[in-house]
Order: C-alpha cells, then structure tokens, then sequence
C-alpha cells in the first residue's frame, strides 16, 4: 500500500466518533491553554496530559497532538493583544502582532495568524505524508557542526536585524547568550554562574524572564506619565472588520507558503525546534519579502511568516519523532513520553509495526488543523472584547497574571522576583533603544548552539576546520557571512557608482 | 544612564570572562571546556558595550553644543522627563508585585490576588469602592478556576487555609 492509501485508511481511524471528539476537544483545549500567558506549549501539554490516560492509545495521541497543535494557534493571542509572548516562537508574532494592535487592527493580525497557521500546519502534514521517513534521514544529515552553523546564522542575525541600532542589537543578544549559560553546564554536569545561589543551579526558566521582559515591563510603561502603549481601541472592533480582504490575504499568501517550506524544514532538524523556524522565517521575509519596509512597524506578513513558520515546525517536529524515536522540541518530547507510555516504541518500524496508529494520527492532524482554524475564527470577537478594557484595569489584571503566571512554571517564588527583576531591567532596556526580542532569542538559541559547537569540536578533537569541512555547515557559515557583508558591499557598491555619476 | 548601562555590561562581561577563564576552563583537554562560549560572548559583549560608551560618551560631550535656544520647550520637557515622579512612577507595579509575593505567602492566593486588584483599582485607578469590589471579584475567581481548580498549581495556602 502506498502512504495515500494508508492516510485513507487512517482517515477511516480519525473519523471515528471518539477520535474525532478527541481532536476536537484537544484542538480547543490547546489554544485556551496556549492563549494564557506564562502556560506555553510544553507545559501545556504537561498539564494536560493526564487528561489522556483514560483513553485508548490511538485516541490519547491523537487528544494530545490537538492539544499540541492548538497551543501553536493560541501562543500568538496573548503576543498580538498583550504583547506577551505565550511561548519562545510567539516572539516573532509579537514584534508585528502587537504592532497591529495599537493601531486598532488587532483583529486583522489574530485573522491573518489564523490563516498563516492553518497554511504552514498544512503544509507541514502534507510533507509528513508524502515524505516522512525520507525527510527523516534529510534531518539526521545535521550532524553538531551543521546545526551549529545554522544557529550561529540565527544568532548573528538576530542582533542587527532587530532594532534601530545593530551595537544595541548585538549586545542584547549577546546578553540572552550569557544569561543562558547560567545553570548546569550540559555538557560537564557542573553548575555555572550559580552565585551560590540555589535556584539558578537548574538555570534561569524562559517564561519568567519572557514574562518579565515583555508582561511586567509592559505595564511599567503604561505607568508612565502620558504614555500610549496600551493598545486600546477607540472604538468597537467588529468581526468584519477583521477579515483579511483579497489583497491582504493575497499579502500574506507567498509569505505564508514560503515561510512555512523553511519552518517544516527546521522541525524535521532534531533540536532546532519552532523557535529557530519562526525566526528564521521572519529574516527571511525581513530580506525577500515585498513588505520588508514596514516589519516590525505592524505589517500583517510578519504575522504570518512566523505563524506559519511556527506551525510548519510544529508538525515538522513530528517527522524525526515517529519515524526515529528522536523529538524535535521539548514539546515533542513530552509526547514522545506519552507514546512510551502507551507501549508504543516511535522508531523506523514504527510505520509498519503499528500503520494503525501512525496514519491515524496523520490524518486526524488533517482535522485538528481545520478544527483550531475554525475554533480560532470563532474565538476572535471575545478575544477583541479583551482590548476594551481600560488601561487603568488591564495593568492589574496583567500583573496578576504576571505573578500567577511566573509562579506556575516551577511552582517557586523565586521566579516571581526574577520575573520582576527581568521586568524591571527591560524597562530600563527599552527606555535606551535597547531592542528586547534579541535577548530572549539568544537565551532560547544559545545552549542549543554550545551543546552543538562543543560536540562538533570534541568529536574532531578540538579541530576548528570540522565546520569547514562539511559541506552543509560550510554553505551555512558562507551564506551567514554573505548576510553579514552584504550592507557593507552594497553601500561600497553604491558610493563607486555614485562617484562614477 | 546610557553610560552607566554601558558600563554595567562591561562589568557583568568582564565577570563572565573572568569566570570562563579561571574557574571553567576555556579549553580542557584539547576540547572546548565549561567557559567556551562564556569567554567568546563575554569578549564580544565587552567591546560592543565599549563601542556603546564610547558613543554615549561622545553623544553627552556634544550635547551642550547643540543646546537650544532660548524660550524653547524642548528644556522643559527635559526636565520633566528626567523628574523623580517620572522616574518612579513606572516602579510601582514592582513594589506591588514585591508586596503580591509576601502576600501570597502568608495569606493565601485568593486573599492576595483580591487585595491587589481591590486595592490598585480603588488608590491608583481611582474606581469607586463598588466597582473596585466589582472588578477584583471575577479576577480571584478566574485566578482561582484556572490556576487552582484546573491547573492545579500548588499555590501556598497561607494563614486562612486556600
């Protein structure tokens, strides 16, 4: 049987009443979850996760794939409105996300997140199809050098990319890098940076410290005299407003489709995960796209490209996971914990041990996708009635969520004072042009680009030339120093022609 | 300020590399040790900041030159800016999350998040004592349903037991 023929018989699987409420429910679950600050996908599908165990193996999975899935969709609502990122690939959205929303179209952004979602989960399900185990053995061709060499792209772009100033850029990513390393080292099991101090042994937490840099110092500027950051609309905002017209989706179509090939091809990468995808993809349209003047000023392709980037890596994610047992993202590990526990041994044999259960779940994908497309349409309006209310109200409400929130993580204090002193030190940030994304990034970025520089150095025996003598890292490494040169040449360039005129 | 952030990275970067180097290792071995990465982003974290003071610097000593002329608002304005009201205006949902914590610990989640919302509606937003009471109610129990009930998150119960 081919794998269309197996996708039909899965279909036959997901279609059963049960598996369907299953996705349906998941799907709905998953956003609510994933829209609430400080929850995110991973302990969103922690916590959830119990909710699976009185089902049967097929149903369970599939329950928690639409709980995965939703909280893609729903990370973007609490960036676009409150400008405080659910979870690291959010990030992105809300750089144009939030954008949009001070200018009284937060409506257009959470549609068009909508659309640019459904489009890259799509596309990401349609690839796991067609060429899942193959593209399986594309990821594993990444060895440490070759990832090494694409974060690194990641990480030098991030700080010239981001922001006025490429100096204020690169010293915030240079920051997140060495808060990063604060905790166990991973490769030496030694505690770093710990200033003796308990807590920071295990590392600092990411959604403390995104809540603080985004949530807490949020509500610091809304504190000062006169100010406007508060995006609170004038008006009623009503659904048709909304709507993307033609040419706003015809705006967010290429971005989409492009953005989401780029972010499918990150998940399939061990380790890179959503991040990485929805970042790369926001460079990417930040380089190519037709819009690239007005992103980070509130343009609706940026929303997509890292929405659907986002998405895209999402379901990527699952490629490396069923068919070699390897999660691609913390997420995808808190799954992989919930296959073992059903007795299920994700691996190459998978998909003819069990075709049952594996095109079951790819085809209720093709379901939960439309079903987080549709519940997340009609969620829009109470969403927006959100932003009605006054600044006055909404700085309590955002600081209980922000001390609520950063408690929940680790179920420690501790991280509610980090969160306010991350809080504190972003406000401070910003005040100086500061850009803040940059920081977290790195923060994300960084152990992954050292536990993958250390492999590749120790495997070649501290030899430097391993990441010029591969070719897949050293296509990387040149394409990263193409980027880097390019606005030097091209102002070289444009004084020669300037003095030949 | 400019300088003084400039200056704060310069010190934290200087202590990360001091680290790498001395206590972590830059290289062991032949192999990148536990100081690898600290010491090459703490170096580049030391010149870009020494570029950012160089600039604040150089930006502060020009200043003065461009001074504007008289009966200009623009001196006003800086003045206000730079007022201690400005200046710690925006620090007061920190001192109230700082007392949210202590709160939470000896009297509970539910007394704590009623008391913040209650409390900054009334002083800081200036709401009558009804619609304060009114708006703290459906954030303690939207608090309470998600984050208790649901979630589950084993908040301390303090001295009244939830």
């Amino acid at each position: 049987m081919n794998n269309f023929e197996l996708l039909f018989q899965g279909f036959t699987v997901a279609f059963a009443l049960p598996n369907l409420i299953a996705a349906l429910l998941g799907g709905i679950l998953g956003i609510v979850v994933g829209a609430m600050p400080g929850i995110g996908a991973v302990t969103g599908v922690s916590l959830l996760l119990p909710m699976t165990f009185k089902l049967n193996p097929t149903t369970g999975i599939i329950m928690l794939a639409g709980i995965y899935y939703g909280n893609m969709y729903g990370g973007a609502y609490s960036a676009t409105l409150m400008n405080i990122p659910g979870d690291s690939p959010a990030v992105m959205t809300a750089l144009d996300g939030y954008e949009l929303t001070k200018q009284g179209k937060p409506g257009k952004s959470l549609f068009a997140g909508n659309v640019a979602s459904f489009i890259g989960g799509s596309i990401g399900i349609i690839f796991l199809t067609i060429f899942g185990p193959l593209l399986a053995e594309v990821g594993l061709k990444f060895g440490p050098a070759e990832v090494a060499a694409l974060i690194f792209l990641a990480l030098t772009s991030i700080g010239w990319l981001l922001g006025d100033d490429p100096v204020k850029g690169l010293i915030a990513s240079g920051i997140g890098v060495l808060l990063s390393t604060i905790g166990i080292d991973g490769a030496s099991g030694l505690p770093r940076f710990s200033f003796g101090n308990m807590n920071l042994i295990s590392g600092i937490s990411f959604i403390p410290l995104v809540i603080g840099m985004f949530g807490f110092s949020q509500v610091m500027e809304m504190m000062q005299p006169g100010s406007s950051t508060h995006a609170e609309p004038a008006k009623r905002l009503t659904l048709r407003e909304s709507f993307l017209d033609r040419s706003e989706m015809k705006r967010i179509l290429m971005p989409s489709l492009r953005s989401a090939l780029l972010g499918n091809f990150i998940g399939f990468l061990p380790g890179a995960g959503g991040t990485t995808g929805s970042f790369l993809a926001y460079v990417m349209e930040k380089k190519v796209g037709k819009n690239r003047a007005q992103m980070g000023k509130g343009a609706i392709e940026g929303v997509a490209a890292s929405e659907a980037a986002n998405n895209a890596a999402a379901v990527g994610a699952f490629v490396p996971l069923l068919s070699l047992g390897i999660p691609g993202s913390a997420t995808t590990a808190v799954l992989l914990g919930g296959l073992m526990m059903w007795g299920l041994r994700p691996g190459p044999l998978l998909f003819e041990s069990d075709p049952t259960f594996v095109w079951g779940l790819i085809s209720s994908m093709y379901i939960g996708n439309l079903v987080c497309l549709v519940a997340g349409m009609a969620i829009i309006p109470f969403l927006m009635s959100f932003l009605r209310i006054p600044t006055k109200i909404m700085a309590p409400i955002i600081v209980i969520i922000c001390i609520v929130g950063s408690y929940s993580v680790n179920n420690n204090m501790f991280d509610v004072w980090f969160m306010i002193f991350a809080g504190i030190g972003a406000f401070y940030l910003k005040r100086y042009a500061f850009p803040i994304p940059p920081v977290l990034l790195a923060f994300v970025l960084a152990p992954r680009f050292e536990i993958s520089v250390r492999q590749a150095l120790s495997i070649s025996n501290g030899n430097a030339m391993v990441f010029l003598q591969k070719p897949i890292a050293l296509g990387l490494l040149l394409f990263t120093f193409a980027l880097l040169l390019a606005p030097v040449v091209m102002k070289i360039v444009a004084k020669i022609k300037k003095s030949y005129k | 300020m400019e300088i003084l952030l400039a200056l704060v990275f310069m010190t934290v970067s200087g202590y990360w590399l001091q680290q790498g180097l001395a206590v972590y290792g830059f290289y062991v071995d032949g192999k990148p040790g536990s100081g690898f990465i600290p010491v090459l982003f703490s170096i580049l974290v030391m010149i870009l900041s020494a570029i950012a003071l160089v600039r604040a610097v150089r930006t502060k000593r020009a200043a003065p030159s461009k001074a504007t002329p008289a009966g200009d608002a623009s001196p006003t304005v800086s003045a206000d800016i730079d007022s201690w009201k400005t200046r710690l205006q925006p620090l007061i949902p920190a001192a109230i999350a700082i007392v949210g914590i202590y709160a939470i610990t000896y009297l509970g989640v539910v007394v704590a998040v009623a008391l913040i919302a209650f409390c900054w509606v009334r002083f800081l937003s200036h709401y009558t004592v009804v619609r304060s009471f009114l708006f703290s109610v459906p954030i303690v129990l939207f608090i309470y349903v998600v984050f208790v009930w649901w979630l589950r998150v084993p908040f301390p119960r303090g001295v009244f037991g939830f």
